[in-house]
């Protein structure tokens, strides 16, 4: 993809002070752009979960130096969010059925599976690839993929990649 | 009643439960590191709040009413949110005196709808106001 702008290139350890430090780089960039306001909260929005996915999944691998990575792009008619992470090649099956799942749904099966997992009791801690995925693809109109690359035996990079529709 | 104050950060929000000068409101931005303590805190106060309602005997002159002015908040702290709404829900289902006003900005849709959803989800009518930006 050419003429993309990059808002954020980012890779490296990720703590919760760095996501501050990120995040509210990728807002006050927002700030500047002439699209509507329900479009930035949106991408920040959709930014904060895929930031917070990694910083609650990422899996160290001590034999590599895959580190986790995002990236923020705004093309001609969207906004672009990749975001990827190393995870433990026995979580790979569970987070893909999850995400086969949601990607199945259209805008009201979203809403039911948003309405089940929020209504759950004590899922907050295990709370997986739930509600941050549902809330990221009802946002995104669910347009998103993903990748599982395995690297060794004990890892493999999850890619997610979030399309944001600009709306006129 | 108590009162409960809570100063807010780059990622969690303003909380101002005044009895006194009969402020209610909860605005800014909310993804703490730790979402669960952080609302331990409004979760607990609620409760003391249902102690007040029981205790007291005679009706409270205003309502409480209750300002949700958010900016944004995570999926994390939706989750905690709703648990809020649908106790004040429950408040409110028993006769207490209780509102919910829920502010948007304007072309903010999405803070509109999902406000819509923690109102039908925690089976409470809440009052929607528009900012003006």
């Amino acid at each position: 993809m050419t003429g993309n702008q990059t808002i954020l290139n980012y890779k490296g350890p990720i703590e919760f002070k760095t996501t501050e430090i990120l995040l509210q780089k990728v807002k006050n960039d927002l700030e500047a752009h002439t699209i509507k306001k329900v479009l930035k909260k949106r991408v920040y929005n959709i930014m904060v979960e895929c930031v917070e996915n990694i910083l609650r999944h990422k899996a160290g691998d001590p034999d590599t130096a895959i580190h986790p990575y995002i990236v923020l792009e705004k093309g001609v008619g969207e906004y672009f969010i990749t975001a990827g992470n190393l995870i433990a090649n026995n979580e790979v099956a569970l987070l893909k059925e999850k995400l086969t799942d949601v990607s199945n749904q259209n805008r009201e099966g979203l809403r039911k599976m948003y309405d089940n997992q929020i209504n759950k009791e004590n899922t907050i801690d295990t709370d997986g690839a739930g509600l941050g995925i549902i809330t990221i693809a009802m946002k995104s109109d669910n347009k998103i993929n993903y990748s599982f690359n395995p690297i060794n035996e004990q890892f493999s990079v999850f890619e997610l990649q979030v399309s944001i529709p600009i709306e006129t | 009643m108590k009162e409960l104050n809570i100063e807010s950060t780059s990622t969690s929000p303003k909380v101002l439960f005044d009895p006194n000068s009969n402020i209610f409101e909860i605005s800014g931005e909310s993804r703490p590191e730790n979402a669960s303590v952080f609302y331990k805190h409004i979760l607990d106060w609620v409760k003391d709040l249902e102690q007040f309602f029981t205790d007291s005997k005679e009706p409270l002159k205003t309502p409480v009413e209750f300002n949700f002015n958010f900016e944004y908040f995570n999926s994390t702290s939706a989750k905690f949110i709703l648990g809020f709404c649908k106790k004040l829900g429950q408040l409110h289902a028993q006769g207490k005196p209780i509102a919910v006003r829920w502010h948007y900005e304007e072309d903010d849709e999405d803070m509109l709808e999902v406000g819509r959803e923690m109102s039908r989800m925690a089976k409470f009518d809440f009052e929607y106001v528009e900012i003006k930006i």
